[in-house]
């Protein structure tokens, strides 16, 4: 009996890149932008956040430090001139803390979308147009119904082809139903007291990860002990 | 000097938009035009008024207005301004004012336009461009091309297309044409008949004085200047400094997407008014007339100043499409008032850097045209110490105001809530869903008492027990909103 490897044809040498083999990283998607954690970029294939495809969040809860993983990516992008827009924030983007964190304001958009039709059209547009440099989009409704696979898969075409980023920001709890992004990411603290967070690569195009990464953020503070705060706030009342 | 003539033969007909429904205008006893769900129908032109109601029931028949038909000729001149500054109507504006004169010959323009040859890429796309614009703005139109005013007119009300290149061939061309042609030759028509003349040529080898003295010095004046022996000035028409149209729909039109066709041609006609003063826009508004009820009035915002009409279009779309229709519409206006010149826009060497910006101009207006203007927002720092006053979201299309400084502060939650939640306090210790463990502060802010909002406030970063950082702030004075004791302002994200 021979061997796999003799089995199957050999591929034509000028398909190259074009052919992904599932046991490697995806080596014929385009440069990624790197996401600026090498402990990340190691894992990703083409080396980054990847370019003109759905790359999907999953969070427990809003907080838990999702932004501060894609912020470095996006304030390179924009300081590189492109317009980063942001789809139905679940909260105020605070202006101040996104200055703190290198992100050039006068490239930031931020378009708020109540109705579901409304956010999902919405992104569809951006995902269409060559203009921009990087999507964020919250889609939060997911909790009460799930956003359609198909809606899901519109999106994924409209990004393929363009030169941006397409992050979408999704509840864990849909960690289980069927996407169309080619690359999932869940992400939680990795525990508390520490200012790391757990990445899980649940889908990329290569082999599955064996073990979560936990990456160290850029810090929100410079940290000051509250040494006497407690104390100080107790007498106060 | 190369004179383009657009005769509009049926220009009464399309001063109305009619859509698909039978209508047709009429004399008191004679139809005069048909459109083609009317003949359709079996209607004819030159039947009698009750034989066409009698064949079509649901006919709407009109009398020709001349006010109406007049809006649309100029409209097509205002139109055709941006081919050529040199546009002329015919017949040319009558001095007396209310004149409800009709004419019996059908309306048209004159155009000019040996001098845009070279922008326009030479006569045949000048000519396919006029064309395509015709069409669009829903006129059925006869194009003919000569070197004088008036032998162009001649030949565009004898048939489509003709084309005389010099004033040479003029005579060759003009002889084969019915005489009537000639203004005059209609009031003398019966007596050149008889003496044996039907066409222009026959008028030719006449001796002039005879004809002067026989039919009229006007006829002759005439003859001259379509043969170009004669100087034919004319005067230009003068595009008025603001656009204002309106479009009178002859069937009560009740869909909002019905509506965008029927908008498109006041669209292109402002397009073209824009284009032809070198000037742009960024701000128009529709209004939608109803029978017995206010207008509707839908005012249309671009991101930045245009005069392409795809662009007005497409923003249009958008509001029509969300728009619900109180009432049926019967009139369509449209008026521009925020004009600015533009620099003309000149051929690029490189024009893919442009073409970004354009197309990230046309996503915000799709975005806004939608959501709302207010909804597509830039974010600016502003300069206060209180948080919820640190910054300012602006519509995106609003001028930008004076940047103001960032003020110096410790860390700042990447998410601020829209108001404080009121955080439950557990063994002296502030608790939400977990008990939270302060991980740096406080900072003191206060702030406002001059502008009634006053802020005391100390700020904590506090972690939860999965390891969230929140932004928390306890009270220190009596507030006139809040209660006493621990809110939650903001997560680090």
């Amino acid at each position: 009996m021979s061997s796999p490897a003799a089995v199957l044809p050999s591929f034509d040498p000028a398909l190259g890149a074009a052919v992904w083999r599932a046991h490697q990283l995806g080596r014929h998607t385009a440069r990624g932008v790197p996401s600026q954690f090498a402990a990340l970029d190691a894992e990703l294939p083409g080396g980054g956040w990847p370019v003109g495809s759905l790359t999907e969040l999953l969070i427990e809860r809003h907080g838990i430090g999702e932004l501060r993983l894609v912020l470095p990516a996006l304030a390179q992008l924009a300081r590189d001139g492109r317009e980063v827009l942001w789809v139905a924030p679940p909260f105020i983007p605070y202006a101040p803390a996104l200055q703190q964190h290198g992100l050039t304001l006068d490239r930031l958009l931020v378009v708020n979308a109540a109705q579901r039709a409304d956010r999902l059209w919405a992104i569809e547009q951006v995902l269409k147009s060559a203009s921009v440099g990087a999507l964020v989009a919250w889609l939060p409704e997911d909790d009460g119904a799930l956003v359609a696979a198909d809606r899901l898969r519109r999106l994924q075409l409209a990004a393929q082809g363009t030169r941006s980023l397409a992050f979408i920001v999704r509840p864990q709890a849909v960690r289980n139903a069927a996407s169309p992004a080619p690359l999932r990411l869940q992400l939680a603290p990795a525990g508390a007291g520490e200012e790391r967070l757990r990445v899980d690569i649940l889908k990329r195009r290569g082999p599955p990860l064996p073990a979560p990464l936990a990456l160290a953020l850029p810090p929100v503070v410079p940290l000051r002990a509250p040494a006497r705060a407690t104390a100080r706030a107790a007498n106060d009342a | 000097m190369l004179w383009i003539a657009v005769c509009l033969p049926e220009l009464p007909l399309e001063a109305c938009a009619a859509g698909d429904a039978p209508f047709a205008i009429g004399d008191a006893q004679r139809i005069l035009h048909v459109n083609r769900a009317a003949a359709v129908a079996g209607v004819e032109v030159g039947m009698r008024r009750a034989t066409a109601t009698a064949l079509c029931p649901r006919l709407a028949l009109r009398a020709r207005d001349p006010v109406t038909e007049r809006a649309a000729l100029e409209a097509v001149a205002r139109w055709a301004l941006r081919f050529t500054p040199n546009v002329t109507l015919v017949p040319p504006p009558r001095t007396r004012s209310g004149d409800a004169l009709i004419d019996e010959a059908p309306a048209g323009v004159l155009l000019e336009v040996a001098a845009s040859l070279r922008l326009f890429g030479g006569p045949a796309r000048l000519l396919a461009e006029l064309r395509r614009g015709l069409t669009e703005q829903g006129h059925a139109a006869r194009v003919a091309t000569a070197p004088v005013p008036h032998a162009a007119w001649i030949l565009a009300r004898a048939a489509d297309g003709l084309e005389a290149r010099s004033v040479a061939e003029l005579p060759h061309m003009l002889s084969p044409l019915p005489a009537w042609l000639l203004g005059p030759g209609r009031a003398h028509w019966e007596a050149l008949r008889s003496v044996g003349i039907a066409r222009i040529g026959d008028l030719l080898p006449l001796p002039r004085a005879a004809v002067a003295r026989r039919f009229s010095e006007a006829l002759l004046d005439e003859l001259d200047r379509a043969l170009g022996k004669k100087a034919d000035p004319r005067t230009w028409f003068v595009a008025p400094e603001r656009f204002e149209a309106r479009l009178e729909l002859a069937a009560r039109v009740d869909g909002a997407e019905a509506l965008l066709f029927a908008a498109r041609r006041l669209i292109v006609q402002m397009s073209g008014w824009l284009a032809g003063r070198c000037a742009a826009t960024r701000a128009l508004v529709f209004s939608l007339i109803h029978e017995d009820r206010a207008p509707t009035v839908l005012p249309l915002r671009l991101a930045g100043a245009s005069h392409d009409d795809a662009r007005f279009t497409a923003v249009l779309r958008e509001v029509l499409g969300k728009l619900r229709l109180a009432a049926p519409v019967y009139e369509l206006r449209l008026r521009c008032d925020e004009v600015i010149a533009a620099a003309p826009l000149a051929g690029e060497l490189f024009p893919a850097s442009r073409a970004g910006q354009e197309s990230l101009a046309q996503l915000i207006e799709r975005l806004q045209a939608r959501l709302g203007r207010e909804r597509v927002v830039r974010l600016r720092p502003h300069a206060d110490h209180r948080p919820e006053l640190a910054f300012r979201a602006d519509a995106v299309d609003m001028p930008a105001t004076r940047v103001q400084p960032m003020l110096p502060a410790p860390a700042r939650p990447l998410w601020l809530l829209p108001t404080p939640v009121a955080l439950a306090e557990r063994d002296h210790a502030p608790f939400w869903e977990t008990p939270l463990t302060l991980v740096a502060g406080p900072e003191r802010i206060e702030s406002g008492w001059w502008d009634g909002r006053w802020v005391e406030r100390d700020y904590f970063v506090a972690r939860d027990a999965g390891g969230a950082l929140l932004w928390i702030f306890r009270l220190r004075a009596l507030d006139p909103v809040l209660r006493q004791g621990w809110y939650l302002h903001g997560r680090f994200a």
